[in-house]
């Protein structure tokens, strides 16, 4: 579903993403992590057509991103990191704009996004989005991406300003999408919810993926055996050089 | 009062112009003592001569007085009142844009702040944007008081103050009601339309009192004794100056009044974070949001829209009404059009960019969505300049030959706002994480010169050629030689063509640039 063979970004003289294989199969959900300023925006920005790779191959659901980037983006659903929409629509407005230009299916879809709203709590669609708080604006965006039932969904830190209660839901409904054949792609920072909800994990550092693999694989891949993801993660990207400050701080 | 002055110390310093000149030379609020004094030395020496030779007219006349005022305190009475207007209008939508900053609003909650001090500290934040009324209001107030005598001078300079003590209270005490009734965002559209209503009272204030282009003592005085009401702020003032009592009584009692009850409200509707009501979503099967309509919505929902979009008109109607000549009105709205085209472009992309990347994500191309901005604000112009040309038809009797013009004034529009998104692009300020809604002083000036050339070589060529063709009685000598014969059809059509190509394709040509950069992160 996902795939991106030997993917590279360069601004300038800096590398930002170096050479990366990525593949997601159907029914998948891959977590993309890594520290900050490692390319994980920047490879999903590439991944959903908003960059243009300096050199490399993107194919989604079959479909070459040079060739079909309208079809692909049709078909695809992305949650940015920062859930920016036009402040002067009400979120109901919003909805139906997403409906009309996707040309998604106006009964199941409206069915779907009650069903959201109704899962979410969201209860302020009569209201301009500019007055919405960052939780409420990022629980429209999830709505108005998941009620499409997209095949493909790409989310950058979907968990920032959620309350418990949405970010569970979020997490089931995720795993039910890629019951259903989706293929998730999902970078965080809680490595809780990376270890507990991805099938797959890709590390990335400094532009280059370091390792990939489900949970076991990847600790089986670390120089020691650890307990969790947190550990493992801070040994990959080098952070055990502030190990000290870690367990001074953790006493 | 020590908290205020550090708000609004560092309010001062948070401006681009302190931000240059820090460094070594800043004085906060030095610019505002800058301009007092560059109003004051222009504004004083006349206000002065003529305040003096009223009074000494009226003493030597022994005029009489009506409602209580002289010629003089009537004449003060009535600029008074002007200005007051004139500061209202001005102060009031600044203030509602000022209150509903919510992003500097929840920054100043979380600090160790009274929300009096927070509220206090807005209205000044409001009153430094409209400074200009007041620094050429007092040194008017100031010749007033002087050609009595000194005493006077500054009791006046008192009696001012407090007048715009009460005028800038009563706005505070109209906005708190506003955010009481209406939502922010209304309050926000309607601080736009008094922006206008602003720019339209300057006008007709201007066209009523130098009617025919020149100002009429006579008619001047005769309007300021019949505007001497005793129920009016500017009566007050021009009393107060010159000693009544009961007046100051009056200026303090409303200002200390209008101050505490726009404090309470606004305490109430601005502080206290508003509850959202449980709401059913209502689908109405019919309502769309498509492309077009997202724009259609955003546009009437941006606060400048109104200004932007009907202050050419008015100012062409008014133009029509004074002058009756037809040229120099369709010149002069063509002119503020396409700039306000390409304004209004840098607007809207502004709000795009605001929610980027979204716009990225969305299944169309960058291009389209541009294009359909661009289609639609070329669109509004048009329709507003086929109004105007329409009044001028029907007004001035003009041959109606002239709406064929329109297809120039589609060009010219169109081409302004490409090259207010090409300016936008290429400007940066989309990925300056703060959205700026305008652009820095030189491209304003160099995209100012464009949409100018714009408008002369699409429209105003196009114009005169019809105006020729038309068989209007000319005036202008230039025009009938140009377009007169073969060569003026070849001259009339020709060089409106090759403008709207040339400049479309330069447009183009630079706006596909800015994308392909976007595209590449650069």
């Amino acid at each position: 579903m996902i795939y991106a063979k030997q993917l590279t970004k360069k601004f300038g003289e800096l590398v930002a993403v170096n050479k990366l294989d990525l593949f997601v199969k159907s029914g998948e959900i891959y977590g993309f992590l890594g520290p900050n300023g490692a390319g994980k925006t920047t490879t999903i920005k590439m991944l959903t057509g908003i960059l243009k790779p300096t050199e490399g191959e993107i194919k989604l659901l079959g479909m070459n991103m040079e060739n079909d980037e309208i079809a692909i983006k049709r078909a695809i659903g992305v949650v940015p990191d920062e859930p920016r929409m036009y402040d002067n629509l009400k979120g109901i407005e919003f909805m139906q704009f997403i409906m009309e230009i996707y040309k998604s299916p106006r009964e199941e879809t409206v069915k779907r996004f009650e069903d959201i709203c109704k899962a979410f709590g969201i209860d302020y669609l009569d209201k301009f989005i500019g007055d919405y708080s960052h939780g409420m604006k990022q629980k429209l965006m999830l709505a108005t991406v998941l009620m499409r039932q997209p095949r493909v969904v790409f989310l950058d830190e979907p968990t920032v300003g959620l309350d418990a209660r949405s970010a569970k839901i979020l997490k089931l409904w995720l795993r039910k999408m890629a019951n259903n054949g989706a293929a998730i792609f999902m970078t965080t920072h809680v490595l809780e919810i990376a270890e507990k909800m991805c099938d797959r994990i890709g590390i990335i550092n400094e532009g280059k993926l370091i390792a990939e693999g489900n949970l076991e694989e990847l600790k089986e891949l670390s120089k020691e055996k650890y307990e969790t993801l947190e550990d493992l993660f801070l040994e990959l990207t080098g952070g055990n050089e502030f190990k000290d400050i870690i367990d001074h701080l953790s006493e | 009062m020590k908290t205020l002055l550090i708000l609004l110390k560092y309010r001062l310093k948070n401006t681009s112009f302190s931000r240059k000149t820090r460094s070594r030379f800043y004085i906060p609020g030095l610019q505002f003592l800058i301009l007092l004094l560059v109003f004051g030395s222009l504004i004083f020496p006349g206000a002065y001569r003529t305040f003096s030779e009223l009074k000494q007219y009226e003493e030597s006349l022994n005029l009489s007085i009506v409602n209580g005022l002289s010629i003089s305190e009537s004449y003060f009475s009535f600029i008074t009142l002007v200005m007051l207007v004139l500061g209202f209008l001005n102060f009031l939508p600044y203030l509602v844009y000022s209150l509903s900053d919510y992003e500097e609003l929840n920054f100043l909650l979380q600090l160790p702040v009274k929300k009096g001090t927070i509220f206090v500290y807005k209205a000044f934040d409001a009153f430094a944007g409209t400074f200009m009324s007041f620094a050429i209001y007092i040194p008017i107030a100031f010749a007033f008081g002087l050609s009595r005598s000194l005493f006077y001078a500054f009791l006046t300079l008192l009696a001012a103050f407090t007048g715009y003590f009460l005028m800038l209270t009563l706005a505070l005490f109209v906005s708190s009601l506003l955010f009481n009734h209406i939502s922010r965002n209304i309050a926000k559209r309607l601080g736009g339309v008094l922006i206008l209503v602003n720019a339209v009272v300057f006008l007709l204030l201007f066209s009523v009192v130098a009617s025919n282009g020149s100002f009429e003592a006579g008619k001047i005085l005769e309007i300021s004794s019949s505007m001497a009401k005793r129920y009016l702020p500017s009566y007050w003032v021009a009393k107060a100056a010159t000693g009544g009592g009961l007046e100051w009584l009056l200026l303090l009692f409303f200002g200390m009044w209008f101050f505490r009850m726009a404090y309470r409200f606004a305490s109430k509707a601005l502080f206290e974070p508003v509850e959202s009501e449980k709401s059913i979503i209502a689908f109405n099967e019919n309502k769309r949001v498509n492309l077009i309509k997202k724009e259609i919505l955003l546009l009437a929902r941006t606060e400048q829209s109104f200004f932007f979009f009907f202050y050419p008109l008015i100012f062409s109607i008014i133009m029509i009404f004074t002058t009756r000549e037809m040229y120099s009105s369709t010149l002069v709205m063509v002119m503020i059009s396409s700039f306000y085209a390409s304004q209004m472009m840098v607007i809207s992309m502004s709000s795009e960019f605001l929610s980027w990347p979204l716009p990225a994500y969305l299944p169309l191309k960058l291009e389209t969505a541009i294009l359909a901005k661009t289609i639609l604000i070329t669109m509004i112009y048009t329709t507003l300049f086929v109004v105007s040309i329409l009044i001028n038809v029907m007004y001035l009797d003009m041959n109606p030959l002239l709406l064929l013009s329109f297809p120039g004034a589609f060009m010219t529009f169109f081409i302004s706002a490409l090259l207010g998104v090409k300016f936008y692009l290429s400007s940066g300020a989309y990925k300056s994480g703060v959205h700026r809604r305008r652009l820095g002083l030189g491209s304003t000036l160099i995209l100012e010169i464009l949409t100018f050339v714009a408008a002369v070589g699409n429209i105003m060529v196009l114009m005169a050629f019809l105006y020729v063709r038309g068989m209007q009685k000319v005036n202008i000598l230039l025009f009938d030689l140009l377009f007169s014969g073969t060569t003026g059809i070849l001259l009339g059509l020709g060089i409106p063509i090759f403008a709207s190509v040339v400049m479309t394709v330069y447009s183009m040509k630079a706006l596909k640039k800015q994308l392909r950069l976007i595209k590449e992160g650069k």
